[in-house]
């Protein structure tokens, strides 16, 4: 028991008042009798301590101090520490991370999480709103300013966890947002569901009382935290390495089994102390298209592992190399070579344009054209296009120079997604005009600087100014713009990095030009399909860990790929229940399931004071009468 | 009337006893414990010289030849003497249970019946600063419509002073003989002295004491002023079931003192509620108490 208000006990003192008022303006009835002599003689004994004989066992004065009582205690906002909310508005965080799979809560953490959430909304007072949010890698408002209590816990019925990592920052701000008294926020009460596997070291305070009740119990697991197959440099053999984490508190023993299709390939014991890794490389591994799977069990086979299965097993694809055939044709950059260079899996050539400027490229053919500054007189050659700050043509619009183009950024395209723009200067450009089919990447006030595009089967990309007249080539962007442009114009696979990907990232896909259908199944057999595929298409639907398949058709032919999506993750796989999480610079202790709020019941000190002033009125007129 | 016909030929078949009163001067209706010369045989003597030869009885001694005397009882008037408190406090309680309309029908039945024996009948209203002796002495039944008539017309009124007024009664009444005192006993300075000059003065004392139903267990609540209705005084009480209790008890404490006050001095004491009905009382309690016969 508690008071969220104990200055108010000072009301308290107005008992004083009430018995000195009593004392002083008992009013009596007069009432005549045969004789008072018997009365005096009752009373005589009681006369020593007259003054209390007066209050002692008034009814009246009683029930007036039982009204009073209540009221001094609601104003002084009596509260108990029920394994309830206070009386304001709730916004319950619901962790809904890959940690919360654990099954040493009943079914599972995520399901306890709900259970307590549900509770908590029960014993919430019928007036406060309720608020939740589902924090996964996207978080989600499931109800907000919810009042009705039954459809916020059949919403809640509903949540599902997800298989990746929790944005607990955006969940925080998210939650921010849901403060409906923004005059009062501290009338919110902020409570996390969690294991406490919070991500994120800087999350901002919120604006109200912020408790945290942990789920979970143990931290026995055991993970595999890394699984990739490479082609050796150099060398026509590839190699699998793989890890293993006891994330657990005590030494554990498992089996390790790694396939290849169906063909194990490995099956190992081994003991790991608490909070060990164990690594493991199988090498001479023929170079070819294969996937691989590693799987932890118990030693035993019929028990359970541990309390996460999900990150018990894991997938790699071996996708052999293949290189592309590029053609530099500049009159001369030295930045462009050595960047070329650096790509193990572009075989580079390089020619110059003769003595009069003009292009002659001869009859060999390459998967990729880079023309710098110059381009041929003719016809262009079949295959990708990369122009460098081109003269005029008939694909790009060519109109003029514009000097220091202003305010020149990124756009929002998925490609340009990890170029960071800010620091580029450039001091000279092509004025571009666009064709509808064409994409800035990067563009300016002015003009467009950046271009990617796709046009009768061919993808061409358009970079308006010269490397020399910026200072792009000393930027971190310079190689990263270009592996970007690279990768989209001459793609190393349908699937362009398929070990790369995790729960709920996207993977792109690019089909090869002339695709028709494009087919992504998931590992639950859940598949998507693109009619007429972009050169980038984004897969989004990667809610479940395992390996997709990925299908292309141009109508005649077909072709296969595969990716995997694997948990790899220390902060989910780490299921130990934290003590206590960082908020706003501070630490949040656990709260016990049983000390989450106070529950205010002022409401019911009210009643019952409205209840005894009823009674106090009733005696008072039955006296009277 | 303060009671019909029947009711007053029940009371003429009723007398009262007094069997520790002195004897009296007339010679009346009652047995005495003397021997004289009443018509009621009692018992033979020896025949002395100088006896009334009138009460020789000649058959036994024309059987026996030996002369005795005959003894009568000798039958003598007793004096009576009704005592009604005329106090305020009296006038308390509704109707039939009106302590002072209940006290005069005892005092008309106990007078009636006296008279109906023959007993020299005083009737006296208690109250301060008393006009002594209303009624009496009369002896005759033929006297008792008027002893009706007389008590039909008092009222209570003033305050008791129930020792003093006792104590006067004594010196104006000095022929000892049964004294029946219908009072209350709401009297702050007590009731002792009173009886016990009565009983000095060779007086058989019979005490009806009466007290109204809310005397004995008051029906009131809350916060009061009683007001006294025969000295005005107040007293404030908060009224709750243990004050309450409080004063049963001490009603309870205040009876027993009295009746153990009587026991010790002989005086014949009967406790009467105005709620029992009043004829019953007479015809029941005060035989069942050997007060009449």
């Amino acid at each position: 028991m508690s008071f969220l208000n104990p200055a108010a006990l000072w009301f308290a003192l107005i008992v004083v008042p009430i018995i000195i008022f009593y004392l002083l303006k008992i009013r009596r009835k007069e009432v005549e009798i045969s004789s008072t002599l018997l009365w005096r003689m009752a009373l005589r004994d009681q006369q020593a301590n007259a003054p209390w004989q007066k209050l002692k066992r008034n009814l009246l004065l009683l029930l007036q101090l039982i009204v009073l009582g209540m009221m001094v205690l609601a104003v002084a906002r009596l509260a108990f520490p029920l394994a309830s909310v206070a009386s304001g508005s709730v916004v319950l965080l619901i962790d809904g991370s890959a940690s919360m799979f654990a099954t040493d809560e009943s079914p599972d953490r995520f399901s306890s999480a709900v259970r307590i959430a549900g509770d908590l909304l029960r014993e919430t007072g019928a007036s406060a709103s309720a608020s939740a949010i589902l924090v996964t890698h996207q978080p989600r408002v499931l109800f907000t300013g919810e009042t009705d209590r039954n459809e916020a816990l059949r919403i809640l019925a509903e949540a599902e966890a997800g298989l990746g990592e929790g944005d607990w920052a955006a969940a925080f701000s998210l939650a921010s947002g849901l403060v409906f008294d923004a005059d009062q926020p501290e009338q919110t009460t902020y409570i996390i569901l969690s294991d406490g596997g919070l991500q994120e070291k800087d999350l901002p305070p919120l604006p109200g009382e912020t408790q945290y009740i942990p789920i979970g119990r143990d931290q026995d697991n055991l993970a595999v935290t890394a699984l990739a197959a490479r082609v050796l440099p150099g060398r026509d053999t590839a190699e699998l390495f793989v890890r293993v984490t006891n994330y657990g508190n005590s030494e554990r023993a498992a089996r390790l089994s790694i396939s290849k299709g169906n063909e194990a390939i490995l099956n190992e014991q081994m003991r790991l102390l608490a909070g060990d890794s164990a690594q493991f490389v199988v090498e001479n591994l023929p170079v070819e298209d294969a996937v691989f799977i590693a799987r932890l069990s118990n030693i035993q086979a019929d028990l359970p592992l541990d309390d996460l299965p999900i990150d018990d097993s894991a997938y790699a694809v071996l996708v052999p190399p293949s290189a592309r055939r590029v053609l530099l044709v500049s009159p001369g950059n030295l930045f462009l070579e050595r960047l070329l260079l650096l790509f193990p899996n572009l075989n580079a050539s390089k020619t110059q344009p003769d003595e009069t400027g003009d292009v002659h490229l001869g009859s060999e053919s390459f998967d990729l054209f880079i023309f710098d500054g110059v381009l041929p007189a003719d016809e262009l050659p079949e295959g990708q296009l990369l122009l460098i700050h081109p003269p005029e043509n008939d694909l790009v619009v060519v109109s003029g120079e514009i000097v220091s183009p202003t305010r020149s950024r990124t756009t929002d395209h998925p490609l340009a997604q990890f170029i960071d723009w800010t620091d580029v200067n450039v001091f000279k450009t092509k004025r571009l005009a666009v064709p509808p089919w064409f994409a800035p990447l990067v563009t300016a006030e002015e003009t467009p600087l950046v271009l990617v595009g796709e046009q009768a089967g061919r993808r061409i990309a358009v970079v308006g100014f010269d490397l020399h007249a910026s200072d792009l080539p000393l930027k971190v962007a310079f190689p990263i713009l270009f592996a970007t442009l690279f990768e989209f114009l001459a793609p190393h696979g349908i699937v362009a990095d398929p070990n790369g990907a995790r729960a709920f990232e996207p993977v792109p896909i690019s089909p090869r030009t002339g695709t028709q259908t494009l087919s992504v199944t998931s590992p639950g057999g859940f598949t998507q399909l693109f009619e007429n595929p972009g050169a980038n298409t984004l897969f989004t639907r990667t809610d479940e860990l395992g390996l997709y398949t990925v299908r292309a058709s141009d109508g005649e032919n077909f072709e296969e790929a595969f990716f995997a999506v694997n948990l790899f993750s220390e902060n989910e796989s780490d299921i130990a229940v934290r003590e206590q999480i960082e908020v706003g610079r501070r630490s949040l202790t656990a709260t016990g399931r049983d000390e989450v709020s106070n529950r205010e019941v002022w409401g019911w000190l009210i009643g019952l004071a409205l209840l005894f002033l009823l009674l106090e009125w009733l005696a008072y007129h039955r006296r009277l009468g | 009337m303060i009671f019909n016909e029947t009711t007053l030929r029940k009371l003429n078949a009723l007398s009262l006893i007094a069997d520790r009163v002195r004897a009296g001067r007339l010679r009346g209706d009652r047995r005495s414990s003397k021997r004289g010369a009443s018509i009621e045989f009692a018992d033979f003597r020896n025949y002395v010289p100088g006896d009334d030869l009138r009460r020789l009885d000649w058959n036994i001694y024309a059987r026996l030849d030996k002369p005795f005397i005959k003894l009568f009882e000798d039958e003598e008037d007793l004096a009576v003497y009704v005592l009604l408190d005329g106090s305020s406090s009296m006038d308390w309680g509704e109707a039939d249970e009106n302590k002072f309309t209940y006290g005069r029908r005892l005092a008309a039945a106990l007078g009636s019946i006296a008279l109906g024996s023959g007993d020299a009948l005083t009737f006296t209203m208690l109250t301060a600063g008393l006009a002594p002796a209303g009624f009496g002495p009369s002896r005759g039944s033929h006297q008792t419509l008027r002893f009706l008539k007389h008590l039909e017309a008092l009222k209570p009124d003033g305050e008791t002073a129930l020792n003093e007024t006792l104590f006067n009664f004594t010196l104006t009444n000095r022929r000892p003989g049964l004294v029946l005192l219908v009072s209350d006993l709401l009297d702050p300075s007590g009731y002792q002295p009173g009886l016990t000059q009565l009983l000095s003065r060779g007086n058989q004392v019979v005490l009806v004491h009466l007290l109204s139903p809310d005397e004995l267990d008051p029906t009131l609540s809350g916060d009061l002023k009683l007001v006294d209705k025969e000295f005005s005084t107040s007293q404030e009480v908060s009224l709750d079931p243990v004050i309450l209790q409080a004063y049963r008890r001490q009603v309870s404490a205040w009876l027993d003192e009295i009746r153990s006050f009587c026991r010790s001095r002989d005086v014949s004491y009967v406790h009467t509620s105005t709620s029992v009905a009043w004829d019953q009382f007479i015809l029941s309690q005060l035989r069942r108490e050997g007060i009449v016969k």
